[in-house]
């Protein structure tokens, strides 16, 4: 069996030698060999460099929205989470189908990922993608489980008072430093000017050692993508400070879950479930709504 | 002859440091949820406790620097309140003398850099203090972290800059040299605490000096000749435009003041910022003279490796690797340095 690194070089010089695709959006080898970063290929021989393992947690959609993207026809490897986010991002006209050609990967899982040993969409769906390449070696894959329960460490929050539970999440806030990591990496945060890069609301402050700072941030972007969440855990991975943003977004998404029934962002269709609402739902903000 | 003195083990002197806690307040670099940083004496738990004796001692440097020390993340300087017609200040408690144990050799050279910035003419008032009232222990390193290059800077691990020097004996001990009059200061406070003993021997490092191996002026020349390379763009197609690597280097210190009130009060504050956002350099009226990632990437890289060798004589680069570290994408001063290519080491 080929190694899929190998087969990906292929496809992607292919594409760029018959001139389908403008750039080929992959990863490489980083500078320490156990990670691989993004790397953008232009040119058949760039190809070269693209590599693909367990390492290659990045979401790459993200990048199609910057300017240096615009207009060039981009082919872009994607996983089985990524492809949600595309989904989702194409569904809510931020990228056009016709603009990109979908590597699809069937994913070996990444290594330390809180989320790839329950991961039930590993790979994207083939009639989706324009290529899927298959065939990484067993003894790289992870030992993925649908059965194992995801996240356990939510249960475990859970079932803590009110007061440590507060105590934990004001713990984890308090170190962070607003570097935005968490929101610049994450796929589905997709704005095209961020409520946080703007100089009002008058509530929404620079200060770095206010908690009310600190909740405003986490919770608006915990509201703004939890429905939208497709479970790659990049806010997790990325954040220097460690602040375990992927539990937040999944423990609202099980919450939103019992309102509105069971919602797959990226994988159901729209509308998400706090991208619109119905008179009859409930209303916890409203008067008659508080239980 | 500078004073030495040492102890049976690092827990010996945060006993001691606890026994100063009426004069200096103590932090020390530990761990809290895997991440680590440094954490008051007074708050930690005893397993951040126990944590310290590996970590304060290890051979990397803690995730966060010492900058937010001497220049926090955010602070505030003026406070003030309307009563009537009148608007008047309130008083800002005075701070207390502050301890940190465990700085790296990196993060002390880190210092050295921006003292050059704050206090030069006109000084920095809110960071003199702090420098003023801060007494630091630097924990010599015994090998190379995993991402750490200080050698390449000229960087040895025993800190010339640190008010003490403190290096591992052969089983627990902990010794400790005055490199400064707060230094002796402390040694003396330390002796009047019991559990420490003069000594005229201490294990020497591995080395206790280092020469720069790459030429500030070769690395300054070969920016001067790239400022139109298109791998300024290269990069920021994988950029994410995010504070990490400014926020978490040691030599970063670019802030904004802001000031924030509600009703009859308010503060007037400054905090970090990052040349990597682009509401940086975002001008009232809208006008921005670094609208693209690209250009806010090459001005980071140019201040590190060029301006301030200009302005100051050295790379504005410590070596310490926390780029190479936290940037999600793998671009780091290291990184950089080797696409720039050229010969750019001291002959």
């Amino acid at each position: 069996m080929r190694e899929i690194g190998e087969v990906l070089r292929g496809v992607a010089s292919k594409l760029l030698n018959s001139g389908e695709v403008d750039l080929v959006l992959g990863y490489t080898r980083g500078e320490s060999s156990h990670v691989s970063v993004p790397y953008v290929a232009t040119s058949p021989e760039e190809t070269g460099n693209l590599c693909f393992d367990g390492t290659s947690s990045m979401a790459l959609s993200k990048y199609l929205l910057q300017d240096n993207f615009a207009g060039k026809k981009t082919a872009l490897i994607v996983k089985g989470c990524d492809y949600r986010a595309v989904k989702l991002s194409i569904s809510e006209n931020r990228i056009e189908r016709g603009q990109v050609y979908l590597i699809g990967v069937d994913c070996p899982g990444m290594h330390q990922s809180p989320f790839c040993m329950s991961c039930e969409y590993k790979s994207p769906p083939a009639d989706a993608v324009d290529v899927l390449l298959t065939g990484v070696e067993a003894a790289t894959r992870l030992e993925v489980s649908s059965h194992r329960r995801a996240l356990p460490e939510i249960e475990a929050i859970e079932r803590m008072s009110e007061h440590d539970r507060f105590e934990y999440w004001k713990r984890q806030f308090n170190r962070c430093k607003h570097c935005y990591t968490c929101r610049n990496a994450c796929p589905v945060c997709t704005c095209r000017v961020c409520l946080f890069d703007r100089e009002n609301p008058e509530f929404i402050d620079a200060a770095k050692d206010q908690l009310a700072q600190h909740q405003f941030y986490h919770v608006i972007r915990a509201f703004h993508v939890a429905d939208r969440c497709v479970g790659c855990g990049e806010c997790a991975r990325v954040c220097p400070e460690g602040v375990p943003l992927h539990l937040l977004h999944q423990k609202l998404q099980r919450e939103l879950d019992k309102f509105y029934g069971r919602y797959r962002a990226g994988i159901d269709e729209l509308p998400t479930p706090l991208s619109h609402a119905h008179a009859h739902e409930p209303d916890f903000f409203g008067k008659v709504g508080k239980q | 002859m500078r004073a030495s003195i040492k102890t049976e083990s690092l827990e010996s002197l945060l006993t001691a440091c606890e026994g100063l806690a009426n004069k200096y307040r103590t932090f020390v670099s530990t761990s809290e949820d895997g991440v680590t940083g440094f954490r008051p004496l007074d708050h930690m738990t005893k397993e951040q406790r126990q944590a310290a004796a590996t970590i304060a001692l290890d051979n990397k440097p803690t995730v966060g620097s010492i900058k937010s020390f001497f220049f926090p993340d955010s602070e505030i300087y003026i406070k003030f309140a309307r009563q009537g017609r009148k608007v008047e200040q309130t008083k800002l408690e005075v701070m207390g003398r502050q301890l940190i144990l465990g700085v790296k050799a990196c993060d002390l050279k880190s210092v050295e850099m921006i003292d050059k910035v704050f206090l030069s003419e006109p000084v920095d008032n809110l960071y003199l203090e702090k420098r003023e009232k801060t007494t630091v222990i630097a924990a010599v390193c015994h090998q190379f972290g995993e991402t750490c290059s200080c050698h390449e800077f000229g960087i040895a691990p025993v800190a010339s800059a640190a008010d003490l020097v403190l290096r591992r004996g052969s089983v627990d001990e902990v010794y400790l040299t005055a490199q400064t009059a707060k230094g002796e200061e402390l040694v003396g406070d330390l002796l009047a605490q019991g559990c420490f003993v003069v000594c005229e021997h201490m294990p020497r490092s591995v080395y206790e000096s280092a020469s720069p191996q790459l030429s500030a002026m070769q690395v300054q020349k070969r920016m001067d000749e790239l400022f139109e390379s298109p791998l300024w763009d290269k990069l920021a197609k994988t950029c994410l435009g995010c504070g990490t690597c400014t926020y978490y280097c040691p030599t970063c210190h670019c802030y904004d003041i802001r000031d924030f009130s509600r009703r009859d009060q308010g503060v007037r504050y400054r905090t970090w910022d990052s040349c990597m956002f682009s509401n940086f350099t975002n001008m009232a009226g809208g006008h921005n003279p670094r609208p693209t990632r690209s250009d806010r990437l090459r001005n980071r890289f140019f201040h590190k490796l060029n301006y301030f060798v200009k302005k100051h004589g050295e790379l504005a680069c410590v070596g310490c690797g926390r780029c190479a570290e936290l940037c999600p994408v793998g671009i780091s001063i290291s990184s950089v340095l080797k696409e720039i290519g050229g010969d750019l080491h001291e002959s």
